[in-house]
Formats: structure tokens, sequence, C-alpha cells
């Protein structure tokens, strides 16, 4: 950041508009000279009021001018700018900021703010001049408010930076000018990312998969006990059957079962036709109930709509038994069927015109005629339902009726065959009627297995859809598992890397702190900053041993310039090297610093002077006039870009002035003033 | 699953790039004291790097 122009408008007691421009180049030091109460402090917070809207002074409500309030009248109001011009970052930018204050009442100096406003321009690629959507933000980028101790102090107070407390402010100073603060919240935010990723790892990992995978081995195991058993009863089954068979055939050999088998033979291939006729005959009924069955439920409604439209077309109203298209050809012949005339405007005319509105539309009487001829159907159709049902019922009735006689004689001719005296006959039939319980025993047992087996592979299917969506949930967790390990990863990676930047910079400074302490005081000390980040002024007193020295204001003071001086210079050394980090960019910041030379003796004045060229890109020095002596000017002068002085108009010194005022007027050396 | 594996899986160029973008987010928003989302962001980062 360069600094351009500064220019205040009606800012405290900087009447009217006024304006600073900053030196730069070789000679980038601004002198601001002025007595105290001439608005020093009053400049530095200008600039504190244009980045952040503060203000560090007392009254900070009192932001217009109190000369300009006073020359107003009561709703009047005073408007009151703070605008600087600068570059940064190869843009030239123009920042306002601006309030109203409205006169309230009579000797109301502070007045109501009414209004305040504030932008930012830049420049674009093409030299254009571009409005930020966001100002403050732009401020706070290019400024952050965190660092503003940094640019803008009050030299009086700097020398706190050494207090025994101060290790904080130290070190977040280091942080934040050398781009470590990036490190820290990385480092802050990752870790909380990954316990965010942790937590998801816990909602979604589960025993619920291993707890299915378990179920699903034991229902397979049952299921191939079963299948095992399904099995060896069918075997047996077909086994039973075929021992049947051959008694079957054994029985058709011997003489005397040979008929009674036959009979038998031909009872069973009945049997069989029957059982098959009545499977058919329920399958109908089952077919013809599922077609037609809801007419039964529906016909009550049915019966209601076909008595009202029966009604309503024995009313003649549906369909209409005048046609529409015939009154209208009466009408357009003007005679009526009787031959009487049908002229316009006659009482007969109008009569006939009467049936044409009753007649009704054509489309309707055949959607009439459609639905009373669709209702006729559907009470037929219900009434062939019950027909084919009874039909059914009947034939069923009649098949069962043969089927039992059939099992009766069948049973009869077991009968006979076992009680045939011939021994192997007896006992064949014995046999047999064995094999046939045992078959249906069998048959119950395959009917009994086969649904179990259905019901587990019912299971199965349930329980690996289960186990899907279970590996599903279980990718989850281990997707939220390695971004939380990435995560980690990455955190432990910014800590090493913050380690180590950190003690580089700290070295860095270090070095560069005692070398600007050191050029300007003169005594056996140095500068350092410990592990603590304690700014101390040590001594060295010898075998490699130094103690903290007793130090003056002016020595820390000067401790604190060299700590600041140093942040400084090594961020636009670091914003210099291209060849840095990314993100560790540093960059270009002027200083500002109100009474600088305070509490120094003048030897340290001078060394400070020495120096002050050195500490940044430009210097801003706001001195009182006590504290500009000969040999800062000595130094000052030959670096010293652009001189001003505070006018204090002091209405304690004169009658003819009501209210104070500061002029500001820039200080021109004789060669200038000749030209 | 231990973390120098993970980081091999995903691969070196992968992770320098998360960390580019992760820095990156942070500076957009160092200039806010408590930068509002910035977790979020993060997380988005990690979540659409790593599958």
């Amino acid at each position: 950041m360069e600094l351009d122009t500064l220019r205040v408008k009606n800012f405290r007691q900087f009447y009217d508009e006024q304006q600073i421009e900053f030196a730069n180049g070789d000679q980038n030091v601004t002198v601001i000279h002025g007595s105290n109460g001439a608005g020093k402090s009053t400049l530095l917070n200008a600039f504190i009021w244009l980045f952040y809207e503060e203000i560090e002074l007392s009254r900070p409500e009192r932001i217009a001018s109190e000369r300009a309030m006073a020359e107003i009248n009561i709703g009047q109001s005073v408007d009151v700018a703070v605008e600087l011009t600068f570059a940064h970052e190869d843009q030239r930018y123009e920042a306002r900021r601006t309030a109203t204050f409205e006169k309230a009442r009579e000797n109301d100096l502070t007045g109501q703010k009414i209004d305040t406003d504030i932008s930012v321009e830049y420049t674009d690629g093409s030299g254009n001049w571009k409005r930020r959507s966001n100002p403050q933000n732009t401020l706070e980028q290019i400024l952050p408010e965190r660092l503003r101790d940094l640019f803008f102090f009050d030299g009086e107070t700097i020398d706190q930076l050494t207090a025994i407390d101060s290790q904080d402010r130290v070190q977040m100073a280091i942080q934040n000018i050398m781009g470590i603060e990036i490190l820290e919240r990385a480092i802050r935010h990752l870790e909380h990312v990954e316990n965010e990723f942790e937590d998801e790892v816990d909602e979604h990992a589960t025993d619920e998969l291993s707890e299915l995978i378990t179920e699903k081995r034991q229902i397979k195991t049952e299921l191939d006990d079963i299948t095992d058993r399904l099995e060896e009863v069918q075997s047996s089954r077909t086994e039973a059957k075929r021992e049947i068979e051959e008694i079957d055939d054994r029985l058709r050999e011997l003489e005397d079962s040979r008929e009674l088998q036959q009979r038998r033979d031909h009872l069973q291939s009945e049997l069989d036709d029957l059982e098959k006729e009545i499977e058919n005959i329920n399958t109908d009924i089952a077919q013809e109930i599922s077609d037609t069955g809801h007419l039964v439920f529906g016909l009550p409604a049915i019966e209601k709509t076909a008595e009202m439209l029966r009604d309503k077309r024995q009313k003649g109203e549906i369909p209409s038994r005048i046609k529409s298209h015939f009154v209208e050809d009466l009408l357009d012949l003007e005679e009526c069927i009787c031959g009487r005339p049908l002229e316009a405007g006659t009482p007969a005319r109008e009569s006939v015109k009467q049936w044409q509105e009753r007649a009704g539309s054509t489309e309707l009487e055949e959607q009439a005629m459609s639905i009373v001829g669709r209702l006729t159907e559907i009470g037929d159709m219900q009434e062939d339902l019950f027909d084919t049902i009874d039909t059914l019922l009947e034939q069923r009735s009649t098949a069962r009726d043969k089927k039992q006689q059939t099992i009766e004689e069948l049973d009869d001719i077991q009968d006979k065959l076992q009680e045939v005296e011939t021994e192997d006959i007896s006992q064949l039939e014995s046999r047999r009627s064995q094999l046939i319980d045992k078959r249906e025993e069998f048959a119950q047992e395959v009917g009994r297995l086969e649904n179990q087996r259905d019901d587990l592979t019912d299971d199965i299917d349930d329980i690996e859809a289960k186990i899907s969506e279970a590996r599903e949930q279980s990718d989850l967790a281990e997707q939220a598992r390695r971004r939380q390990l990435v995560a980690e990863h990455l955190r432990r990676k910014l800590e090493a890397l913050f380690e180590q930047y950190q003690h580089d910079v700290r070295e860095s400074i270090n070095d560069r702190v005692n070398e600007i302490f050191r050029d300007i005081i003169a005594k056996d000390y140095y500068a350092k900053i410990d592990d603590d980040y304690s700014l101390l002024i040590l001594k060295d007193v010898g075998q490699q041993e130094a103690v903290s020295v007793a130090k003056s204001t002016g020595e820390r003071q000067v401790a604190s310039l060299s700590f600041i001086a140093s942040l400084v210079s090594l961020a636009r050394e670091r914003y210099e090297d291209d060849a840095d980090a990314t993100h560790f960019t540093g960059g270009i910041y002027p200083i500002v610093m109100d009474s600088p030379f305070g509490t120094l003796d003048p030897e340290y004045q001078k060394s400070v002077s020495k120096v002050m060229p050195e500490m940044a890109n430009q210097v801003v020095v706001l001195v009182t006039q006590s504290q500009w002596s000969d040999a800062v000017e000595g130094e000052l002068d030959t670096v010293s870009g652009r001189k001003y002085n505070l006018e204090y108009h002091n209405p304690s010194e004169s009658d003819a002035i009501n209210y104070e005022y500061t002029v500001i007027q820039e200080d021109k050396t004789q060669a200038e003033v000749v030209q | 699953m231990k973390r120098e594996e993970v980081a091999d899986e995903v691969g070196s160029e992968t992770m320098q790039r998360i960390m580019q973008r992760v820095l990156q987010a942070e500076e957009n928003k160092l200039h806010m004291k408590n930068p509002m989302g910035i977790n979020q962001e993060i997380k988005n980062i990690i979540e659409d790097e790593v599958d």
C-alpha cells in the first residue's frame, strides 16, 4: 500500500476541506508538525475512522467540525468526509467515508448523525474507475483491523509492547503480518472438520451389518436343512409311488386280484379326471366372480340410475319427443304443420319457439340413450353371472358326488383285496395300503417343507436387501473415516509447517529487531524476542550469558519501534520475494506514528530519525514542535519529502476566534518557494 | 486404515490441491474476526476431493 493523498473535510477541528500529500520514493518520510492539541492525533484518527469507523479520542461522538456546526442554522447539516487515495498491488484506489450531521438546536456543536456512507473505487486493468460492491471488506483486506496497531500508533504508548504481559500482542503481530495467522486458523478449522467427519463415522458405523450377515447365515443353514429334508421326503414319496406301481403290476398279474386291480386302475383314472374337473370348475367360478362379481355390489346404484332415466324417458325429457331441428325448420318456413302462419311477432310463432327450448340437444339425447342401453346390458350381465355360477356349482356338486362314489368303490376294492385268501395278495394289498398312507404323509410333509422353504427364501431376500442398505451405510462410514484422516493429515502437515515457519520468522525478526535497536541504542544492549514472545532488552554479561536490563521508557519505546519496523520491513521483503509460498506473501505497509520522539532523549531522537526511512516504504511522523529538535531536523531534512504545519486557531488566545480549527499548511523548502 | 495409507491413496497432488484450496478459503476470510461458514467450506473442499 502506498499512500498518495489524504483529504479531510470538516473532520473534528479540520474545518472545510484540506489535504495532505504523502512523500514517497527516496524521500519517503512525511513530517507533520503541530503544537499540542493542534490535531496530530486527529489526523491519525482520520485514518482509523476511514478504515474502521472508529475514533480513539476523547468525545468520539464529536466528529463534525465545531466551527462548521456553529456556522449553520438549526435543521441544516454539515458534511464530514475523509478520503484517501492510494496504490495497492498495482491498482489505484480512492476510499471515502462520509457522515452528515444535522444541527438539532442552538449551541448544538455535535449534531445528529443523519447519514453515513463509505465507498471504494479502483482502477481496473484498462485504467477505468470502478466501484467496489463491498467497500468495508475491501478496506479490511487491504489493512486488516487486527494489524492497525502496527501501522497507526501512538509513539508515546508504543513501549507497552515490551511490557511483561505483552507476549500475546507480540505473537499476534508476528503471526498477522507474516501470514502465519492463515496457518493457525487453517489448523484450528481443520481440527473442527476432523471432528465433524468423526461424528459422521459414528453416525454411519453400525453393528447391524455383521448381525444381518450372521442372521442370514443362520437362515441359510435352516434353509439348507429344509431343502435336504425336502429332497429326502420327495425321494421317499417317489420310492413309495414306485413301490405302489410295482404292487399294482403284481396285482394285475395275479389271477385272483387282476379283475379288481383293473377295476381299480379304471376307477383311479376316473378319480384323477374328476379331481381335474373339480379343479377346472373351481377355476371357472373364480374367474367368473373376478370378471363380473362386482356387478352384484353395484347393482342397487345401477338400478336406481336406470329407474331415474326411465322416469325421465317416460316424462319425455330424455329423449325429447320434439327434435330441435324440426322446430327450427318450422320457424324458418314461417308455417306450422297445422298450416298456421308463424310470422315474426305473432303469438303462434312465440308458442312454437318455446318448443325449441324444450327440445334439448341432440348430443344429450344420444348420451342418455347410450346410458340407458348400457344399464340394461349391465342388468343382463348380472343375470348371466348368476346363471353361469349356478351351472358351475351344479357341475361341481355332480363331480364331487361321482368322486365320493369312486373313492368308496376304491375303498371297497381295497377291502376285497385284503380279504382275498391268497396270502400274497392280502400282504401286497396291506403293504400297498401302508404305502398309500406313507405317500400321503410324504405329500403333506413336502407341502409343509415347501412352504417353509418359500418363507425362508423370502426372509433371505429381505435380509439381503437390509444387508445391501447396511453396506451402503458402512461405505459412508468408511468414506467419512477417509476424509477424517485426510483432514488430520493436512492439519499435522500444517502444524509442522506452522512450527517451522514461525521459527524462521521469529529468527528473521529477532535479527532485524536487534539490528535496528542497536542502530539506535548506543549502549551495549540488544533486543530479543524469546520463545514465549516476550520482547526483551538484554545485556551480555560474558560466557554467553545475558541478563534482562532495567529499561527506561525511552529504551522500551525504541525496542517497540524496532519491533514494528522489523515486521513491516520483513513483510515488504517477503512481498518482493516472488519465490515464497502463495499464501504468505507479506505486503507493503506504511507506518503512521504519532509523537514517536515523546520520551526519547535527543541522542535517541537523532538515532530514530536516522533509521526512520528504513522502517517502512512510507513513514508519516506527527510531531510537536518541542520534539522537533535540531538533531531530528538535521537527520530528517534529507529524507522528508513532504512537511506540513498544523496551524491551530485557539479561541482562548483570540477574541476574533469563536471556535477552534486547524489549517494544514505545507512547509515548502526555500528552493520550492523560489520555483 | 491409517492416516499415511489414506494420504498415499489420495495422492500427493490431490493433498497439495486440498491444502491450497483450504488456505485460499482461509485467506479470503482472513479479514473477518469470526469467519462465518469456514468450517463448512473446508469440509466441502475435502468432500469434493476425497471420494
